[in-house]
């Protein structure tokens, strides 16, 4: 019941004001920002989707590096070498999200040199394959699976 | 000792290998042929013992009557050639038949010499032997003419010896034979005794075999079918069935043991199995139950890190952007929203609040719908300030205020107002919510408690927390009359503390 208690579209309802006046007072970039963090919340914790298109999961990855960067994380470089477009592949909900932030957490909590991140997604064989690259060196290949 | 009996007789069966019904109902079958052949045969030789005995005694006398009546025979056919009754010829048939008779005599003496009789037998033989040759001398004399009175007269008087020593005999052979005939009424009479004896003992033995051998089979097989009966009602609970014997009966009897028991075996089995497999799926259910609170879990350390680390900082961080932009107000909604995430995720595990926490937050929440809606919205708080020590279900204030502002004025044209009175009424402390909005229209009231229909946390949860913290269903209360407005009541049992509610 508790777990009830955390209402993710009250918090989003309290962004969406707070973007909206940041229009009114012309704080464009506040106003990115907002919409951003309120579109991350609403997403992550949305529990009616199990299932999303690889294009959402990665969207949303996207948003997540662009505010980790925003936040303050500035001697990390990441990308997401996504060549075209995956409507029609379906993943389980955050299942790469998930890796990426325990990646953040492992790789650059404790560092304070300059690390390139990469991310590389292929599909092969009905499956989609993330291969993680730390500085240009390929280190790890995750398969996630197409739910299709 | 009817038991001993038993065994005794059992003991007896198995030497004789008796093991099977059919074996002992032959061998008691052959038993009793042998036993009732027997006493056949026994009765016949006896009876045919006596009938000789009777016939032997039957036989002389009616020999020694033919004897007399064939001496008197004779003694006419002497007399009569006397006579010249008869002539010449006839003459020697006498001597052929005096013969004859003098023969028989002879016989019957041989036959009767250790009998009593025997003497005068053989007296009657001499005065036959006598009789002939007096005979034969007298019928000389009267051939020739001669004198023959005098040994007529002698033959004449031989003749009544004989007749009278024949009297003798019959009347001595009589005198033995009644002895006999005694005798052989005496053993008739006790083989009659014997045979209904026999008889008699047979029958019961036979009575005691038939009833033993009947209760052999009988009785276990309606013990059987007792059993088999309250097997078939369900009562698996049924003793073995006990038989002394080692034949078929004995077999089915083990049979039924032991398929009752195998059958009692498999029940236990079954039941045992349905128990694993219940204590299984109960594993099971808890295994998913774990499994899913584990990816919940999982999903809510994703949330929790996103929650207190991310979140905040993107907000300190949006904050600061926004005063280098110069927008103030969001700065400040930015605060706002920051400090209610706070509240929200901050006192998800502590339970219960201050009525003063909740009414803090709602005043933060507040704050920002005055930025949002302006003029348009007036809110008013009535709070007596003594009752904002009281413990309450933490964030059951904030959800009555977002409903109300969403679904009862957000939706009105022009203007509204919303009251927010905290005050003291008999022992509880009286929270009331009320708006002048739209109003609940009456086909939504019926499902104001399901919180499927609801688009926040809703009055369901908050209803059902109300109710759990304090075990009673009636603390929460809602008016509303669609166009005019709503209000909700929510009731605090007065002098509750933290450790009194079911946190």
């Amino acid at each position: 019941m508790e777990n009830q208690l955390f209402n993710h579209q009250f918090i989003c309802r309290l962004l969406s004001v707070c973007a909206n006046h940041a229009i009114l007072e012309g704080a464009s970039k506040t106003q990115d920002i907002i919409l951003m963090v309120s579109d991350l919340v609403r997403y992550i914790y949305d529990d009616r989707r199990n299932i999303v298109t690889l294009d959402d999961e990665i969207d949303t990855v996207k948003k997540f590096l662009l505010l980790q960067k925003f936040i303050g994380l500035r001697n990390i470089e990441f990308s997401l070498g996504v060549e075209k477009s995956y409507n029609y592949i379906y993943v389980k909900h955050l299942s790469i999200l998930k890796r990426v932030v325990e990646d953040i957490e492992l790789t650059f909590e404790n560092t304070e040199e300059t690390l390139s991140l990469r991310y590389v997604l292929e599909y092969l064989n009905s499956r989609v394959v993330i291969n993680k690259f730390l500085n240009r060196e390929k280190v790890e290949s995750i398969v996630v699976n197409n739910i299709n | 000792m009817l038991k001993n009996r038993m065994s005794f007789i059992e003991k007896i069966l198995s030497f004789l290998n008796l093991n099977t019904v059919r074996k002992k109902l032959i061998f008691y079958s052959a038993f009793m042929v042998v036993i009732m052949g027997s006493f056949n045969i026994y009765s016949f030789f006896y009876v045919r013992y006596i009938s000789r005995q009777y016939n032997s005694i039957m036989r002389d006398l009616y020999f020694f009557n033919r004897v007399s009546v064939e001496f008197n025979s004779i003694n006419d056919s002497f007399e009569s050639i006397l006579s010249d009754i008869l002539n010449y010829r006839e003459q020697n048939n006498l001597y052929e038949t005096l013969s004859e008779f003098e023969d028989d005599i002879k016989n019957i003496e041989k036959r009767s010499r250790n009998t009593d009789n025997w003497v005068r037998i053989a007296g009657l033989r001499g005065l036959v032997e006598t009789y002939n040759e007096n005979v034969e001398k007298t019928l000389t004399l009267f051939k020739n003419n001669e004198n023959y009175y005098e040994k007529l007269s002698y033959c004449r008087m031989v003749a009544k010896f004989i007749n009278r020593r024949i009297n003798e005999i019959v009347s001595c052979h009589l005198t033995q034979s009644s002895i006999l005939y005694s005798e052989i009424e005496e053993n008739s009479r006790r083989m009659q005794v014997y045979s209904a004896s026999t008889i008699l003992a047979l029958f019961v033995f036979n009575a005691v075999v038939i009833v033993y051998f009947s209760n052999g089979i009988s009785r276990p097989i309606r013990s059987l079918a007792k059993r088999a009966e309250r097997i078939a009602s369900g009562d698996l609970n049924v003793s073995d069935v006990l038989v002394n014997t080692n034949d078929e009966v004995a077999l089915l009897a083990n049979s039924f043991n032991k398929m009752s028991n195998n059958i009692r075996k498999l029940i236990d089995e079954i039941v045992e199995k349905a128990n694993i497999e219940k204590k299984l799926k109960e594993e099971e259910m808890k295994n998913l139950k774990v499994t899913n609170m584990l990816k919940e879990t999982e999903l809510k350390v994703l949330q929790s890190q996103l929650n207190p680390h991310f979140l905040f900082n993107t907000l300190n961080t949006i904050a600061r952007m926004a005063m280098l932009e110069d927008a103030n107000t969001t700065l400040n909604l930015i605060e706002s929203t920051s400090e209610l995430l706070r509240y929200n995720l901050g006192k998800i595990k502590q339970g219960t609040v201050t009525l003063r926490d909740e009414i803090d937050n709602v005043k933060e929440y507040v704050f920002i719908q005055q930025i949002r809606f302006s003029d348009r919205i007036t809110f008013n708080f009535d709070i007596d300030e003594s009752l904002l020590d009281t413990h309450v279900p933490y964030l059951f204030l904030q959800p009555l205020v977002e409903n109300a502002i969403i679904h009862g004025i957000e939706p009105k044209e022009g203007k509204g107002s919303l009251q927010i009175k905290v005050y003291s009424e008999d022992e509880n402390v009286m929270i009331e919510v009320k708006d002048d909005g739209v109003g609940i229209p009456e086909e939504k009231m019926k499902y104001i408690y399901d919180d499927k229909e609801s688009t926040s946390i809703g009055l369901c949860n908050v209803k059902k927390r109300m109710e759990y913290y304090y075990n009673d269903s009636n603390l929460l209360k809602v008016w509303s009359k669609p166009g005019e407005g709503t209000l909700v009541k929510v009731i605090i049992p007065k002098g509750t503390r933290d450790g009194e509610i079911n946190v």
